[in-house]
């Protein structure tokens, strides 16, 4: 799922000021479930503010939207978001931008910082593992992928820095191609690895613009 | 010497596109050859390369000019080994990964043919994160197994990475770079393989400390038979202080004997310890079956080179 | 009246009739996974089967060891030879230390460390030692066997000594540790290789940390402890079957994203995953309405009901000035010893880590200073609540100060019930400070 992580108190602070009335959204699904954006975020949030120097006289209402990504469920809120001066949306960046899209004259602001995809590895602890690529070789790395989780991206590694199975840059991070030669051994495929993966066309990644997924068997001919 | 290494200055128009690398013909005479390094400044004088790549004239094969090393900007490797070229010194080009993607890499292997280097050592490049713009993007459009091949592709085949034929394609003497302690070892050796295999000629190891294990891994080396694909220089760290041994020390995957830690420890004369050691670290590598030579890393003491060379009794 | 038996024991079948004869139906689970599926909704009770030496719990058999010895020869217990002996073997073994030691014999205890966790231990030792046995602790021990009598050497790191005695007592535990993977089935707590009791302020062996769970150690079944612990099992279970519980804990399904966050911390494993609702659900049994999954859940979704009927209301409602959130487990009954007449005031909570750090930053709004008042580390009695609370101070510290509010605004205590002055202490700083 998504992972995201909130902004520093701070920076919503910075954003708010000018605005006297506004609404905390909350998001139901994703960042409920890595604990940045769900409504008990959003009721701490709430409170934080109000106890900021210069912030006493504003009104904050709390909602939770189930999910932001899904026009029906903003359009929920729809009278509260009108009133509000300025929406604090504590979605995801695709749940900001598709309020704000609903609105546009409305201020939204952000108050998480989007991570990436990721998997919940223990209580109140996430890591990333796929960065969108639209691409996936994972049958070839063992079911690890490279592209997210080596820090050079390199797909046929690993690079001179790699020591006791731990990246260069981090000694808590796990140098993926340990990870894939490991479980390659594991698997007996260690053959795949003297095979050279040749350059990656990164055109399906975001370097080929932004992209667009349509399911021709239900979407409509021409459309929002 | 040979007589390909003129001692005057060699400029772009010196040279045409027969001209090859002197590097590969010294590595193919059976000489034992020796390079060193050449950091280019972080600063646009020439004066300071030129500096350097004279001093090293005469005591070296070739020089390695470095890339951006550890994500430090410093002057275009590229830029600087043409500049040490003109000083008569024939120059290694080393180019990372890190910052370029495939089109400025090609665009840069032909502009650096054009002016007449030869050499071409592929890495990936240390992660930005080490150096002094951390903010920066990383590019890695390609890694550097992937890029032995480009280069090799051009070489051999005439051809950019897309396949399409090029005209007077660049055809440079490849080189990579192996780690001989770095684990797990059937990895590495795998990779250098690899490396082999894309088109490397020439394998530049990590420093070596530890002679005895390195012997073991030269001994794999031989028994795979990669010591006849591609010829294999040794990496050396000169070392001028204790606290310059272990600073080396704490890079990843570097194997140093305690030994040689408390010598410099002990010595009165630490930089002459440095040297002493460096000597006796030649003296053993020579003496190695299948090594054609040592890679001097005398970074920040390059004047310490000649020195060394002579002593050694190498270059004779 | 059903309930589970889990293991494979070889005293289970007595345990089994025990249970019959008390009028019950007992049903078997001879796997863990067995056990798991069928402890959804009926006590179960997991027979393990420790190998303790007979020496040890056989009465008898000791007498008679005993009494075929020479007078006035020594006699040693070694421990700890192979691994650390727990306490409830301590226990046993100062036992029959004294029953060995009123006979006007020497008895030298070995051991490489010495615990005293088990209640009533520590008046163990003390008889021990007012019998004449000695305690030694030692780092190196070894034994050479010459027909009836052993030469003891032991090494303290300092001297050595050695001890011939007709009587050595090797008092290695060989624990079943088949328990420990029934315990993972049914997601009880476990620590220093037993399963920990549930109720720390009445540590009585049998119960673990989920309600309507016991653990009993067959190993003991020779020993008068093991019907006690049954009959108390009998008593409990019957208990339970006729209290008329409703949920402490309730999610809304609406709200519920099914992170499994609650279903984790839920020290009492009262959380389940309910397919029919998709969203988590509550055992009512075993949810001893600790709180502590209302302060975790991410949606908000988890209320307390009314059965914690004192949580949430204040005690005393003085205007301005501080506000405690004390555990009703401890602090909140310390509190009632000292507070009427100062100016705090008091809100009970079920456990220290049912707090929120909004509901913090929410009385921050109102009051002065905050209190969060909690139980010592090892009196919790949801195991980790403590801690949690420290936690959730020490992130909303961090909030403040980075927006320049006072961190020490929030003060955090831990007491226990019987530690009123620490309470007293602390209010008597708030009244100083108010004035």
């Amino acid at each position: 799922m998504i992972v995201a992580e909130r902004k520093p108190l701070n920076d919503i602070i910075q954003m708010v000021r000018p605005y006297k009335k506004l609404l905390i959204a909350a998001c139901g699904t994703c960042v409920t479930v890595c604990m940045a954006g769900g409504e008990k975020e959003a009721l701490e949030l709430s409170s934080l503010l109000g106890l900021a120097d210069g912030l006493e006289d504003k009104e904050i209402i709390v909602r939770t939207i189930q999910r932001q990504c899904d026009r029906e469920f903003i359009l929920e809120s729809d009278e509260d978001i009108r009133a509000a001066d300025a929406v604090i949306s504590m979605g995801c960046g695709a749940g900001v931008q598709f309020i704000a899209e609903l609105y546009p004259s409305k201020r939204i602001i952000p108050a998480l910082n989007t991570k990436f995809i990721g998997v919940n590895r223990d209580v109140g602890y996430w890591t990333e593992m796929c960065q969108g690529c639209g691409n996936c070789l994972l049958d070839r790395t063992a079911g690890i992928c490279p592209v997210s989780r080596c820090s050079k991206s390199i797909f046929n590694g690993p690079c001179g820095g790699s020591s006791g199975g731990r990246c260069e840059i981090d000694p808590d991070l796990e140098c993926a191609w340990q990870l894939i030669y490991e479980r390659l051994k594991v698997q007996d495929r260690l053959d795949t690895l003297t095979e050279t993966i040749p350059p990656r066309d990164w055109s399906s990644n975001r370097d080929g613009g932004p992209r667009r997924v349509r399911k021709s068997s239900v979407s409509p001919e021409v459309g929002k | 010497m040979t007589d390909n290494m003129k001692a005057s200055p060699v400029t772009h128009s010196d040279v045409s596109l027969e001209y090859t690398s002197g590097l590969e013909r010294e590595f193919g005479s059976g000489e034992f050859v020796v390079t060193a390094e050449i950091g280019p400044p972080r600063g646009a004088d020439a004066s300071h390369v030129e500096k350097t790549a004279c001093s090293l004239r005469g005591f070296v094969h070739a020089a390695n000019v470095t890339d951006n090393q550890t994500a430090i900007v410093r002057m275009s490797s590229i830029a600087a080994a043409y500049i040490g070229q003109t000083c008569g010194v024939e120059t290694i080009v080393q180019m990372t990964c890190r910052d370029r993607n495939r089109i400025a890499i090609q665009s840069d292997l032909l502009g650096a043919y054009a002016l007449g280097l030869r050499n071409l050592l592929c890495l990936s490049g240390d992660h930005q994160s080490f150096g002094d713009h951390p903010q920066s993007k990383n590019v890695f459009d390609i890694d550097s197994i992937q890029l032995i091949r480009l280069a090799a592709d051009m070489k051999n085949d005439g051809v950019f990475a897309n396949g399409k034929k090029g005209k007077n394609m660049p055809k440079f003497f490849i080189g990579a770079t192996i780690n001989p302690f770095a684990d797990p070892e059937e990895l590495q050796l795998i990779r250098l393989r690899k490396k082999i295999e894309a088109g490397a000629r020439f394998i530049q190891t990590q420093a070596v400390y530890d002679i005895d294990r390195f012997e073991k891994w030269m001994e794999k080396v031989r028994r795979l038979g990669i010591h006849k694909e591609a010829y294999i220089q040794a990496g050396i760290l000169v070392n001028k202080s204790l606290r310059s041994i272990e600073m080396t020390r704490k890079v990843s995957g570097m194997c140093i004997p305690d030994s040689l830690i408390e010598r410099m420890r002990k010595a009165e004369n630490a930089q002459e310890e440095g040297v002493a050691i460096a000597l006796e670290l030649i003296g053993r590598l020579r003496r190695i079956e299948g090594l054609s030579g040592i890679h001097i890393m005398a970074v920040g003491w390059e004047s310490i080179v000649p020195t060394i060379v002579r002593e050694a009794g190498l270059m004779q | 009246m059903k309930i589970v038996l889990a293991g494979n024991s070889v005293r289970t079948g007595l345990i089994k009739s025990f249970f019959e004869n008390e009028g019950f139906e007992v049903l078997l689970a001879g796997t863990p996974k067995e056990a798991k599926a069928s402890s959804d909704g009926y006590p179960v009770i997991i027979v393990g089967s420790s190998v303790i030496p007979g020496f040890l719990i056989d009465d008898g058999y000791a007498q008679r060891v005993i009494a075929g010895l020479e007078p006035k020869a020594p006699a040693v217990m070694l421990l700890d030879r192979e691994t650390e002996t727990p306490s409830f073997i301590w226990d046993l073994v100062l036992k029959r230390a004294v029953g060995i030691a009123a006979g006007k014999r020497h008895v030298y205890v070995l051991a490489r460390s010495v615990r005293t966790e088990f209640p009533g231990l520590e008046r163990s030792y003390s008889k021990a030692r007012a019998h004449g046995v000695t305690f030694i602790k030692y780092e190196k021990v070894s034994v050479v066997q010459n027909d009836a009598v052993s030469a003891v050497m032991i090494d303290d790191g300092v001297m050595t000594l050695e001890i011939e005695t007709p009587l050595l007592v090797d008092c290695a535990y060989t624990e079943d540790r088949s328990v420990l993977e029934y315990a993972e089935a049914l997601r009880l707590h476990t620590y220093d290789g037993g399963l920990i009791n549930a109720d720390r302020w009445f540590l009585s062996p049998g119960r673990t940390s989920r309600r309507g769970v016991y653990y009993i150690d067959a190993g003991l079944a020779m020993s008068a402890q093991l019907e006690k612990i049954l009959l108390s099992i009998a008593d409990e279970i019957r208990l339970m079957a006729e209290m008329d519980v409703g949920p402490a804990a309730k999610i809304d399904p609406r709200k519920c994203a099914f992170c499994y966050t609650c279903f984790r911390l839920c020290p009492h494993g009262a959380l389940y995953p309910d397919d029919s609702a998709v969203s988590m659900s509550v055992r009512h049994n075993y949810c001893s309405g600790c709180g502590i999954c209302v302060s975790a859940c991410p949606a908000n979704a988890i209320e307390l009901t009314e059965r914690s009927e004192a949580s949430g209301k204040r005690q005393t409602d003085h205007s301005k000035g501080t506000v405690a959130f004390c555990c009703e487990n401890s602090a909140a009954i310390a509190a009632r010893t000292v507070l009427p007449d100062n100016c705090v005031n008091v809100i009970p909570i079920p456990c220290g880590g049912s707090i929120r750090a909004s509901q913090i930053a929410a009385a921050l709004r109102e009051y002065e200073r905050v209190i969060v008042a909690v139980c010592n580390d090892g009196a919790c009695k949801h195991f980790d609540g403590n801690k949690l609370a420290s936690r959730q101070v020490e992130r909303i510290r961090e909030e403040l100060a980075s927006i320049n509010i006072d961190p020490q605004r929030i003060m955090y205590i831990q007491l226990s019930h019987a530690m009123p002055n620490v309470m007293h202490n602390m209010v008597d700083n708030e009244r100083n400070r108010a004035l």
